[in-house]
């Protein structure tokens, strides 16, 4: 399984991510972070195939890719 | 040492070679031209840099990236030129990088004239760009002297992590002397210099703070700098003081030329003496200060500019209790024996 | 578990202060990536522009000088000429490249000074609140152009890469956009390109790198991701304009 970790503290919720994803499985997080952004979540990651466009689109370098 | 009949724009051009000195950066602007022309190929010779920059502007903050490196670097100019490399001063002194800047003064303001000059003195002194840094200035009044000061400016520079400015004029730059030359000498990279890559440190030259905080306690450390400047760096020369009742306050070429109008007025009876400044900052205040005020009568301030520049820190040193004149030319005029003589001859019936 | 991406080394923990969805970080990244790839943290020495390119040296986790506004390239041609054994890297916004530091940079360039130069180009002034930069569009609003850039009052912008390309000395002038993920990665093998040039001391690389602002264009972040497709990349054409490199291998 493919896991995209964010950094909750350092996504600005700009979306990048979620618009370039080719699963469309980033999305806002309901909840925001300390500086009151809804930052990115990965939702079903059996579909991630760990691409890396998220970590490629993020401009806060924010993302972390793994394989479990 | 070695003896060589020079011309002072090249003296100087070797003193700094001889200093360390390994980069320069410049732009064509008469009449200092003789120190790029040497370097261009000198600096080479001795395993440095030169680099003919497309501005005064780019010349100095090619020297900022040079020095940022830990090496020895310097530029010159000429008044005008000299006001463009006033940003790039200013960021040298907050970056605290070393640097020498040879200001070969003309006349002014604007595009002036070629002709020599001391028209730069407040220029150099009080406020040589933005943001309240100051240099140390010197002000040699022969080739020699402008050799000497020129090899320890680079001195100054390292202790200080500061910009020092040495200013000549037109006459010391064009002018042939016999000069004795100093030893070669290597400044190492200090350990603030991006030298080299064995460190385990990052390091960074940055110009600025961003915390208001933190650029206050820059500024009072540069404060503290500039005191210690007044206790222990103040150079300058007295001359047949001892029993002057007019002495006359002058530096750089115009001195030099006083000097023979004091021997030959000394000829004629008149009690006169001269007290010149070799640093113009710090400023000898002290020494106008301890003038013996039941002795001195006049102070006469002579420079070849129009109106007198030297004389707020002259009127610092004596605090009002010595009457001050002033005479000078400008214009690129060079001032004469015969005028000062006139002036001195003056003073000295008004003192009557 | 194994990672596969992220951030490089180059770059710092702390987290940016650029504004959401500015592509400076990207930028950032990629040129984080490439001093980690062609492992040359040691070596690299980051010259910062004044402007957003500023806050960058906040980030980049490796030597740094900070230069005056317009100056980075003469700053980095002092540097360099004395610390060859350095890789340097100009790191400058429109304002500053092509505005106030124009002759530096043309001239360092025209030099074939031994560096690399990163021209992020976003088409407006960021940290001064959005006026017009010599890169400003024709009809493009900005805080001094109310109305929309003006050809008969304001000129046009000035396309920097071709401008470079016509001189003899540069080895490498491309231009990129950092706008989709395939863009991002021609902008990072290019950068990786201008580095690997210099280590070979085949003289002054210039890469461009076409960003937006979303704050100053007063553009949601996900609308400057077509704004750069369909508009600024039509004035300012991705592509390799010089590569001496590839004709002399």
């Amino acid at each position: 399984m493919n896991i995209v970790t964010v950094d909750n503290e350092k996504c600005k919720g700009c979306e990048f991510c979620m618009i370039k994803c080719p699963k469309k499985i980033m999305v806002k997080s309901s909840e925001t972070n300390s500086t009151g952004y809804n930052y990115a979540v990965q939702i079903e990651p059996e579909k991630c195939t760990a691409c890396g466009i998220c970590y490629t689109m993020c401009p806060e370098a924010a993302i972390t890719v793994s394989v479990k | 040492m070695e003896r060589k009949f020079m011309k002072g724009n090249e003296a100087i051009a070797e003193a700094a070679v001889r200093a360390g000195c390994k980069f320069f950066a410049g732009y064509p602007i008469t009449p200092q031209n003789e120190i790029p022309e040497y370097l261009s190929w000198r600096l080479r010779e001795v395993g440095g840099d030169f680099v003919q920059a497309e501005s005064e502007v780019s010349a100095i903050n090619m020297v900022y990236g040079a020095a940022s490196s830990g090496k020895p670097s310097m530029t010159s100019s000429s008044s005008t030129g000299i006001s463009l490399k006033a940003e790039g001063m200013s960021y040298l002194a907050q970056a605290k990088l070393p640097a020498v800047i040879i200001n070969v003064g003309r006349c002014g303001p604007g595009l002036g004239g070629i002709l020599p000059a001391q028209s730069d003195y407040l220029f150099a002194t009080k406020a040589s760009g933005h943001g309240g840094f100051k240099m140390i200035v010197f002000a040699p009044s022969t080739v020699q002297e402008a050799v000497d000061l020129t090899y320890k400016s680079f001195d100054y520079a390292y202790r200080d992590r500061n910009p020092v400015m040495v200013l000549a004029d037109g006459v010391v730059g064009i002018m042939m002397e016999s000069v004795e030359l100093p030893d070669f000498k290597e400044i190492k990279a200090p350990d603030w210099a991006l030298s080299g890559t064995e460190n385990e440190e990052l390091k960074e030259i940055i110009p600025m703070c961003w915390s208001g905080e933190d650029l206050e306690r820059d500024n009072i450390e540069m404060a503290k700098m500039f005191r210690r400047w007044e206790e222990n760096d103040v150079q300058y020369e007295e001359y047949m003081l001892e029993d002057a009742e007019i002495v006359i306050a002058s530096y750089g070429t115009s001195a030099r030329i006083c000097k023979t109008v004091i021997k030959e007025a000394r000829k004629q009876g008149i009690k006169i003496g001269m007290l010149r400044p070799i640093t113009l900052n710090p400023f000898p205040y002290k020494a106008f200060e301890k003038l013996d005020k039941s002795i001195v009568r006049k102070i006469l301030i002579v420079e070849m500019t129009i109106p007198s520049q030297m004389i707020e820190d002259v009127e610092l040193g004596v605090k009002g209790q010595i009457e001050i004149d002033t005479f000078g030319r400008s214009g690129g005029v060079v001032i004469s024996p015969e005028e000062i003589l006139n002036k001195v001859l003056e003073v000295k019936e008004g003192l009557k | 578990m194994k990672t596969l991406y992220t951030k490089p080394l180059s770059l710092r923990e702390n987290g940016h202060k650029y504004c959401p969805g500015c592509m400076h970080g990207i930028a950032n990244r990629i040129i984080g990536e490439a001093v980690d790839e062609l492992a040359i943290r040691r070596e690299m020495v980051g010259v910062i522009a004044v402007g957003c390119a500023n806050l960058s040296q906040l980030y980049f986790n490796f030597d740094l000088i900070g230069a005056a506004h317009g100056r980075a390239a003469a700053v980095a041609t002092g540097y360099k000429r004395m610390a060859k054994d350095r890789v340097v890297m100009c790191y400058q916004g429109d304002g500053d490249l092509a505005s106030i530091g124009i002759a530096e940079t043309l001239h360092a360039a025209n030099r074939g000074e031994n560096i690399t130069v990163i021209f992020i180009n976003n088409c407006i002034y960021g940290m001064t609140g959005g006026q017009m930069a010599p890169t400003t569009l024709i009809g493009q609003k900005s805080t001094t152009t109310i109305y929309g850039r003006n050809a008969s009052t304001e000129g046009y912008p000035i396309r920097m890469a071709e401008l470079i390309s016509q001189l003899e000395a540069p080895a490498y002038v491309a231009r990129f956009a950092l706008n989709s993920p395939r863009n991002i990665n021609d902008a990072k093998k290019g950068i990786k390109k201008a580095f690997t040039n210099q280590i070979n001391n085949k003289g002054y690389s210039f890469v461009e790198l076409l960003s937006n602002c979303p704050t100053n264009w007063k553009m949601n972040p996900k609308d400057t991701l077509d704004h750069v497709s369909n508009v600024t990349s039509k004035y300012f054409p991705l592509g390799v304009y010089r590569d001496k490199t590839e004709v002399e291998e």
